[in-house]
């Protein structure tokens, strides 16, 4: 109770600005917003007798998959508009990484890798469905559709990015691994799995100005410029909340909220006017998931993802439209993963960080029993999966909160590197003790604090003598270079992203910075100080919705599309699955199905 | 012991007890050390305490600096503005829960560019959790969901120092911004350039809240 009295000193409410970032003020007081699908003939338009505007293609969302569809469907000669929810231009897709997966791209080739057609659907096959893979099978064993797919993601792919560059929308080159290893291309996920022939290379970027790769900042930046310079509108604070329909059940038009003027905190939800878009060829949505619906985030998945570092506007818009219209619905119980502070996610929700990979070597993550629980090393969409590992004598995730452990040449060697603090630097959410058993004890009074912290989430009664012995084995493995429990540092991912010390300390590393087997372990320092963080598994955005086919087109129950609806990125489900087939899954998802509705709803003739 | 409310990382850059504390707010893109050398400048001698913002901004999978909020300048993402908001209005009160009397002092907040929006946002929501402001290329945008003042600035002071960006019905600068401030309440001193940094803090008197 001490705690929320020092909370209520606080004068600045989060609510009035969720209401004005585009996030429904029915969201905000934790209900569903009116979205749906209406007859043209109980429309707005219909009573006005008059669309407010006409174009051929409307597009919703203004991240990577809107924009993409966007300029494809503007470049291929429709008259487009794209409607933006939130205040902002680019979504998600802004503060993102910027890289997305092309396999067989023109600029991997160049570099010198091949990625022939049939491994790498046996690749793809291999992640998203282990349980239906079979190798000799003419669709791999998965079912025609989920098949044709993949097969149209790798041979569009390519395809998107050569389109783009055409046009003028941006420059493209092969991510590299950041840090102190700029010339290293991305290693694959699953660069292990033998059917991954080139291993490495299949992220690309867009380029800057200067020819630098650029994160989601550049991306967005490079599209938003050929929007401009095509005369394409964005248009911001523009929520899609309806679809309307023809008699055929034809989507051809939309209606749209616009609020009338700035919401203040004081002010109960803001005014809105209605206005009308014909959409004479399609809609196309790029809204995002729905990470940011607490309601649908807790009915519809099956782990609690605690925080993510979606838009604030990502609140399932999309898939409830589609579902009003008997969209056949896929993959919702799944998200892109990520791991974040604990603390951090509860004291700023829309600030939050995700943690992509847990660099350093002298650490471990323990659970709430004070044992590891996975390869601290693997990538940010698998590694979080061990965090919902059930427990059934006890009916509970052991793993859901995990206390990240490291040793002051962690603190130092990659200091400044998130979550890690500068050096000098301090945070509330680094807990430290002097030895491995204050610090097991300064961990158990920080969980007791947290009033978010329920009784089935809480330490372990022999937390801190497990986290001891841990520690002990795991520097036993470090020093065999063998990690017999969880295989840390066996496969290339495990080493390739991960083990280079902080360049934004390059003279503040008086470590050596390997002199063991295994670059991705090392043994903790037997003095202290340690130091712990609560981590979480969270959600960058979900990744279920809607199904579509091969052309983008949103598929009803009866299997066939729902004429002029498309969706694209995490608005539908994802063609794969649960798997991050490489860096830039979700961009990757985003480029090729939202160039894939764009063109296909610009060859349309007019409704 | 008490839990500081604030999640944000900071650094002490010079710590003397007694004497006049700025807190620096980076701008976009800027790790905290990007405010360390005005910091300094602007309170000479005195404390300096370099705050980070919480959301990263990345290339590739890396944290290459930070920013206050999503969105440009001109026209802020309102739900990542009001989070930078609460958790620096956080980070405030953890300064004063942090001085064992009775009357704690209240610091100066030192931004620039996105650190000066957020220090002009703080001094119209809580001018009474400050002792001044200085704000080097101060804008402040229009921010849906928000509208400034909270509360009545009661003669805080205020530096507006550096380049002005242009005016425009997006955002308050230059006189149009002086003047909002004035009617606020606010003791606002123009500066056209860094120079009118340097001692400004030693000169304003520290302000005190009762703990």
């Amino acid at each position: 109770m001490v705690e929320s009295t020092r909370e209520s000193r606080l004068r600045i409410s989060r609510r009035g600005f969720l209401k004005a970032g585009g996030v429904s003020a029915a969201m905000a007081a934790g209900m569903g917003g009116a979205v749906g699908a209406i007859p043209f003939r109980a429309s707005r338009a219909f009573a006005q007798q008059q669309w407010d505007e006409e174009y051929d293609v409307v597009v919703a969302g203004s991240g990577a998959a809107g924009l993409v569809a966007a300029i494809t469907a503007k470049a291929m000669g429709s008259d487009t508009i794209v409607l933006e929810k939130g205040a902002y231009v680019g979504g998600t897709s802004l503060v993102s990484g910027g890289g997305f997966f092309i396999p067989n791209s023109k600029q991997m080739q160049e570099l010198g890798y091949e990625d022939p057609r049939d491994e790498r659907l046996k690749y793809m096959a291999r992640y998203s469905w282990p349980h239906l893979y079979q190798p000799d099978h003419p669709t791999l064993g998965l079912p025609q559709h989920d098949y044709d797919m993949i097969s149209t993601y790798y041979d569009t792919a390519p395809e998107v990015i050569d389109f783009l560059e055409q046009v003028g929308a941006a420059t493209f080159a092969v991510q590299h691994i950041g840090g102190s290893v700029p010339t290293v291309p991305n290693v694959d996920y699953m660069d292990h799995f033998e059917e991954n022939v080139p291993k490495e290379a299949g992220t690309l970027v867009t380029l800057d100005a200067d020819g630098n790769e650029g994160g989601g900042g550049v991306m967005i930046a490079n599209y938003q410029t050929w929007a401009d310079n095509n005369d394409m509108e964005i248009r911001l604070n523009h929520r899609v909340e309806r679809v309307v329909l023809d008699d055929d059940g034809a989507v051809i038009g939309v209606e749209v909220s616009v609020p009338d003027s700035a919401a203040t905190p004081q002010a109960t939800p803001a005014q809105t006017t209605v206005k009308t878009f014909r959409a004479r060829k399609g809609v196309i949505f790029g809204t995002g998931g729905f990470v940011k619906n607490d309601d649908m985030m807790h009915h519809l998945m099956p782990f609690p993802h605690l925080q993510g570092c979606g838009a604030p506007t990502n609140e399932g818009d999309f898939q409830r439209i589609a579902f009003a219209l008997g969209a056949q619905q896929g993959n919702l119980h799944n998200v892109y993963r990520n791991e974040g502070i604990y603390e951090q996610g509860i004291a700023s929700p829309s600030a939050y960080n995700c943690i992509w990979y847990h660099k350093g070597d002298s650490m471990l993550i323990v659970n709430g029993q004070g044992t590891r629980f996975h390869n601290e090393r693997r990538n940010y969409q698998d590694r979080p999966m061990a965090h919902f590992n059930w427990d059934p004598n006890n009916a509970t995730w052991p793993n859901l909160l995990g206390y990240l452990v490291y040793d002051q040449r962690v603190a130092e060697n990659w200091a400044g590197n998130f979550p890690y603090p500068q050096l000098g630097a301090d945070a509330s959410y680094v807990i430290k003790g002097d030895t491995l058993e204050e610090l097991g004890t300064a961990i158990r009074e920080r969980v007791n604090s947290l009033s978010s912290v329920t009784v089935g989430m809480q330490l372990h009664d022999d937390f801190e003598t497990n986290l001891v012995a841990e520690v002990e084995k795991f520097n036993g493995y470090a020093r065999d270079g063998k990690d017999l429990d969880f295989q840390r540092g066996e496969h290339g991912y495990d080493e390739g992203w991960q083990s280079q010390p902080s360049v934004e300390n390059p003279t503040a590393t008086p470590w050596p910075s390997s002199d063991q087997p295994l670059k991705s372990m090392y043994p903790l320092a037997d003095t202290g100080p340690y130091y712990a963080m609560i981590v979480a598994a969270s959600a960058v955005d979900t990744n279920g919705g809607p199904v579509i086919d091969t052309n983008g087109q949103v598929l009803s129950y009866n299997g066939d599309p729902i004429s002029g609806l498309y969706g694209a990125g995490n608005a539908v489900a994802s063609p794969g699955v649960n798997a991050y087939w490489a860096g830039g899954m979700t961009l990757g998802n985003a480029h090729v199905w939202g160039y894939a509705a764009g063109k296909h709803a610009s060859s349309k003739s007019d409704s | 012991m008490q839990l500081p409310l604030s999640q944000l990382i900071f650094t002490r850059f010079r710590a003397v007890p007694g004497t006049r504390h700025v807190i620096t707010l980076h701008r976009r893109g800027e790790f905290l050390e990007g405010m360390q050398e005005i910091g300094l400048a602007a309170n000479p001698g005195g404390s300096v305490t370099g705050l980070q913002a919480s959301k990263g901004v990345y290339l590739g999978r890396d944290v290459v600096g930070y920013t206050w909020f999503v969105g440009p300048l001109m026209q802020p993402s309102p739900v990542h503005f009001g989070d930078a908001m609460q958790e620096i209005e956080r980070f405030l009160w953890d300064e004063i829960d942090r001085q064992p009397e009775n009357n704690a002092e209240l610091p100066f907040l030192v931004g620039a560019e996105q650190g000066a929006t957020m220090a002009l946002a703080m001094a119209a929501a809580t001018p009474d959790l400050l002792s001044g402001v200085v704000a080097i290329d101060p804008v402040l945008p229009v921010v849906p969901g928000w509208e400034p003042p909270l509360a009545h600035l009661e003669g805080l002071p205020i530096l507006l120092a550096g380049r002005h960006p242009a005016d425009s019905d997006r955002v308050l600068s230059g006189n149009r911004l002086a003047a909002a401030f004035t009617q606020w309440g606010g003791n606002v001193t123009v500066a056209i350039d860094d120079p009118g940094i340097a001692g400004w803090t030693a000169k304003q008197p520290i302000r005190m809240r009762p703990t």
